[in-house]
């Protein structure tokens, strides 16, 4: 038996000049979907909350805490909405990517580009949208651009590029490094989560009863688990860009004898 | 990265709609909920405030109420006191008048017995002396002029009245 797991996205439909794929009609049935739950919770908020009101709190509260635990008070907050954007996209999307529907079960045909003319081809409708590099790699360029932005706000361009080239003779390596989180964020979101779904669909071929079942469940846990690395790891590494701007304001004498 | 499925348009879709909702979260989300959250904390905090400020009150209306309650109860007392007093002197002053009126009264009384007793010796005197003077008449069968034998018994009658 053949399994057909593609690591890239397949073309659906064109929308004028854009080719969308498959991954990327989910992320963006994640979007909407999120955002009519959060208007839904919003729409009438009330001073005691309902229990589907209180979750949301409940969500809010644990990220927001999680951000300026971890960046401090100020910059914890700025950043907070990016962090749990991270959280709650990737938590969604990675959930839904376990729903029947989503990832291979529902196949359309299209036509593809073969070596001899065309060739239709069945291909997902839906596909997890972190199962796709591009979907990560976007949060992951989003993630890291924002770090480098937090690190210049607080530490002036001068402290940033001090930062950057201390010791000047490992400034290459600071630039790897910080390329290098691009990389290891999106990959690490692609590979778990592409992996799981892997993972499922040869379980099912395998053995179609029961033993899918499990592993759909530590998909669960996994996707959770992604999630809440995704940004935490991006929290991390905007306090460490951001750690520096605070040692020198607490101690201008020690900064101004270098 | 054609091979791993990355190219820029699917990468620019992406970045587009995750900004889209780090934007739409933020305004439908985050910010009504962490405002409700903080309105729900001053809420809370300014409850308790209240009921702090309440309780206070109340312990002093407490105190002020007891404090009322026994000055009244004094007040009381001394009203009693007054009253129980009054009524002392009252009836000190009703005896004392009842006993003095009574003592007059004793001694008008005595003083008309007196009189009385004065008014009948005199009676009884001139009457004894009448009647002396008529024995005698019987006795010596002379009657001494009337004036003369009226001397004589008044004589007689205030040695009498010395030896008694």
């Amino acid at each position: 038996m053949k399994i057909h797991a593609p690591l890239a996205a397949e073309t659906i439909f064109h929308l004028g000049p854009i080719p969308v794929t498959n991954s990327m009609l989910t992320s963006a049935l994640v979007v909407i979907l999120l955002l009519v739950m959060a208007w839904l919770v919003t729409r009438k908020m009330q001073l005691i909350p309902g229990r589907y009101q209180a979750m949301w709190e409940m969500v809010v509260e644990f990220l927001l805490d999680l951000s300026v635990d971890t960046a401090g008070k100020k910059v914890g907050r700025i950043v907070f909405p990016l962090i749990a954007t991270f959280f709650i996209f990737i938590l969604t999307a990675n959930w839904m990517g376990l729903l029947p529907g989503i990832g291979p079960s529902i196949y359309v045909e299209v036509a593809e580009a073969a070596e001899h003319g065309t060739e239709i081809v069945r291909v997902p409708l839906f596909r997890a949208a972190n199962a796709d590099l591009n979907m990560t790699a976007a949060m992951a360029l989003l993630s890291i651009t924002v770090v480098q932005i937090a690190g210049v706000a607080v530490n002036g361009v001068k402290g940033y590029v001090k930062h950057l080239a201390s010791p000047i003779l490992l400034t290459p390596v600071h630039i790897v490094s910080e390329l290098s989180h691009i990389i290891s964020l999106a990959a690490r979101l692609f590979g778990n989560i592409f992996g799981g779904e892997v993972l499922v669909t040869v379980m099912y071929s395998l053995v179609p009863v029961v033993v899918p079942a499990v592993f759909l469940g530590l998909e669960v846990l996994f996707g959770f688990i992604q999630a809440l690395i995704f940004s935490v790891l991006s929290i991390v590494y905007i306090a460490l860009a951001t750690a520096g701007g605070h040692e020198e304001n607490g101690e201008p004498a020690h900064a101004a004898a270098h | 990265m054609d091979k791993l499925g990355i190219n820029p348009v699917a990468l620019l879709w992406q970045l587009i709609a995750f900004s889209l909702l780090v934007f739409g979260l933020y305004k439908l989300l985050y910010k009504p909920v962490l405002r409700m959250l903080d309105e729900r904390a001053e809420r809370i905090r300014k409850g308790m405030e209240d009921a702090a400020k309440a309780r206070e009150l109340a312990e002093r209306a407490q105190e002020e109420f007891e404090k009322r309650i026994a000055e009244a109860r004094k007040e009381g007392q001394e009203i009693v006191a007054q009253a129980t007093q009054m009524s002392e002197k009252l009836r000190q002053e009703i005896l004392e008048q009842a006993r003095a009126e009574a003592e007059r009264m004793i001694a008008k009384e005595r003083e008309r017995l007196t009189q009385e007793r004065e008014q009948a010796m005199s009676e009884l005197r001139a009457q004894v002396a009448d009647l002396s003077i008529l024995v005698a008449q019987k006795i010596v069968g002379v009657s001494l002029d009337e004036a003369a034998q009226r001397k004589l018994i008044a004589d007689f009658l205030r040695e009498a009245g010395d030896l008694k």
